[in-house]
């Protein structure tokens, strides 16, 4: 059974009135620029790399949540599912500008895309230094071998922790760049999710899904996966997605690395938390050291009753750039990080 | 050919959008219903609210010139529509309003060379390939059946014809493809027995192009090139560096 009511006001204003409200209930944080963008209530340090992402809003927290110190500059949020428009993500660029450069962030998808490759070179037009970078994780939407076509996913969680930190610290365009495509590439994810979601400026269904049956590799808008056909445990479920995540990603014995458990919109911590207790496991076994593991909601598909299961290898930088400290609305990492269990 | 030859000036353009808002508009539902086989069933009521956007822009332009038109229409597709779809149709009219350049009127040849620039940005900015199920499978042989019709020396008013009957025939073909690209690719069978609605949407746009412009020369409106000075002779083939003084 999808639930298709919403409490909303308008159905069209819920974009508008949805950053309104987020905006002021955090406002010692974020704040509404004067073309609608979410950007930093007090604007990182000149001389340092700004950090900009656009995205189609219904998946908040992400990315109103992100912006602050120690993670991103500017969000530019699109309509329900709808990439936001190359106009709207120059002026994002502009306003994440404090003299050295600009990371225009794109999670891969097919209009966030065109819509940034319009922006970029709009941008460059303007004479402002801005770089661009793909990003995508998301390991059902293409085979191995084939990552560049791959879909952006909640691992990208990762990138914005990591990059964030390194903007942050002083970290040039160029490496801030690279970093960002090093943090991708050591980035698996995987979905899973019961039935769909509603459109909640139509109402309508976002795909035909069967409630009952389990999916992997559901999309961040609800697109449909593989069903899983039979009733699957939760070891089951996690055992099937780590062994495929583990060898596309080729990690082995050795490795460490972040983990991330992201609550698609309806999922109980308890599930989460049932769920992790198979990854964790599963890495011991397989003799992978864990970081760090993140279990909550930070990108969403409205109220979908599934989850993002995400591994991304770290080395010696990336671990202590994920641990340096960060505010935003939806993600703290605080100073004092010392007690961390290995 | 050359007397029966008509030209397109910003007059023309303006037609040629404001009856692509009103095809649009006429269409948005059945659009609408073929995007939610595969997308979020929203291409309709997105493509209508651009080209509203477009004929309210229009009104405040300051000059009318093919370039200035579609550059109008171009700003509108990328704000209104939203989206992948926003992208690739503000690339396009945007593509063809720079290799227009500052021409105040425009021949078959010089369409056909700008509708080709249009179909490159496109390509550039989408990356999809002909059988991808996309806006792609409808411009590119619409662009292909200019081309030739301009070769043939035909004037702008068969060439539209000639690219819309391309355009309709290349969307109808999408019923049998599947998604290879986009949030279409995710869908069940990728969209299979459904035509895609941003190629409908483009044959929609030269049907509507090509009969305004049958009005206006039917109606005696369009200018004439035995008796316009300003008229682009096929020689200046080089449409970038001749459309910029």
């Amino acid at each position: 059974m999808v639930r298709t009511r919403r409490l909303v006001n308008d159905p069209t204003e819920i974009v508008p009135e949805m950053l309104e409200g987020y905006v002021a209930a955090n406002r010692h944080l974020i704040r509404l620029d004067d073309h609608g963008n979410v950007v930093r209530a007090h604007p990182k340090a000149h001389g340092k790399v700004g950090l900009v992402i656009g995205n189609g809003s219904g998946h908040e927290p992400a990315m109103i949540g992100w912006i602050g110190p120690g993670l991103l500059d500017v969000n530019v949020a699109g309509p329900i599912f709808t990439a936001p428009g190359p106009a709207a993500l120059t002026r994002g660029i502009e306003a994440a500008d404090r003299g050295a450069g600009v990371l225009l962030c794109v999670s891969q998808h097919a209009g966030d895309v065109m819509n940034a490759r319009l922006a970029f070179e709009e941008a460059l037009v303007r004479q402002l230094r801005v770089e661009m970078v793909l990003l995508y994780d998301d390991v059902s939407s293409a085979p191995k071998g084939q990552e560049h076509k791959r879909r952006g996913g909640a691992g990208l969680f990762f990138v914005w922790k990591i990059v964030g930190a390194l903007a942050e610290g002083g970290g040039s365009l160029s490496e801030c760049k690279e970093m960002a495509e090093r943090v991708r590439d050591g980035v698996r994810t995987l979905t899973a999710a019961f039935g769909t979601v509603v459109n909640p400026a139509s109402g309508e269904p976002l795909a035909s899904v069967d409630d009952d049956h389990l999916v992997v590799g559901v999309g961040v808008h609800g697109e449909s996966g593989r069903d899983t056909g039979g009733d699957l445990s939760a070891h089951e479920l996690v055992q099937h997605m780590m062994s495929r995540l583990l060898d596309d990603g080729s990690f082995t014995a050795g490795d460490q690395v972040c983990v991330l458990l992201n609550n698609s919109g309806a999922m109980t911590v308890m599930e989460l938390s049932v769920l992790y207790r198979s990854v964790h496991t599963i890495l011991a076994e397989s003799e992978i050291g864990v970081h760090r593991v993140w279990i909550g909601s930070y990108a969403t598909t409205q109220d979908l009753a599934g989850f993002a299961l995400s591994v991304c290898r770290v080395d010696d930088e990336m671990r202590r750039l994920y641990d340096a400290p960060a505010t935003g609305a939806a993600f703290a990492m605080p100073a004092r990080h010392d007690v961390v269990a290995r | 050919m050359n007397s029966s030859e008509v030209l397109l000036d910003g007059d023309s353009f303006c037609a040629m959008v404001v009856a692509s808002a009103d095809f649009i508009e006429a269409n948005a539902a059945l659009l609408s219903r073929l995007d939610a086989v595969s997308g979020d069933g929203d291409h309709g009521a997105n493509a209508q609210r651009a080209m509203n956007q477009a004929r309210t822009s229009l009104a405040a332009l300051e000059v009318t010139s093919p370039a200035s038109v579609l550059g109008a229409l171009a700003s509108a597709c990328a704000e209104a529509m939203g989206g992948a779809s926003g992208a690739v149709f503000a690339a396009f009219f945007a593509g063809v309003a720079d290799a227009i350049g500052d021409r105040p009127t425009v021949d078959a040849f010089v369409l056909a060379g700008s509708l080709t620039a249009g179909l490159e940005r496109v390509q550039r900015i989408g990356g999809a390939e002909p059988g991808d199920k996309t806006v792609v499978d409808a411009l590119a042989p619409a662009v292909a059946a200019a081309e030739s019709a301009s070769q043939r020396g035909t004037d702008v008013g068969e060439l539209l014809a000639a690219a819309a009957t391309a355009a309709r025939a290349g969307a109808a073909a999408t019923r049998e493809l599947a998604a290879k690209v986009g949030r279409a690719r995710y869908a069940e069978s990728g969209g299979r027995g459904t035509a895609d609605a941003g190629a409908t949407t483009i044959a929609l746009m030269f049907e509507s192009w090509a009969a305004a412009v049958d009005v206006r020369r039917c109606s005696g409106l369009a200018s004439d090139n035995s008796n316009d000075p300003s008229a682009v002779s096929p020689g200046s083939r080089d449409l970038r560096s001749s459309g910029r003084h």
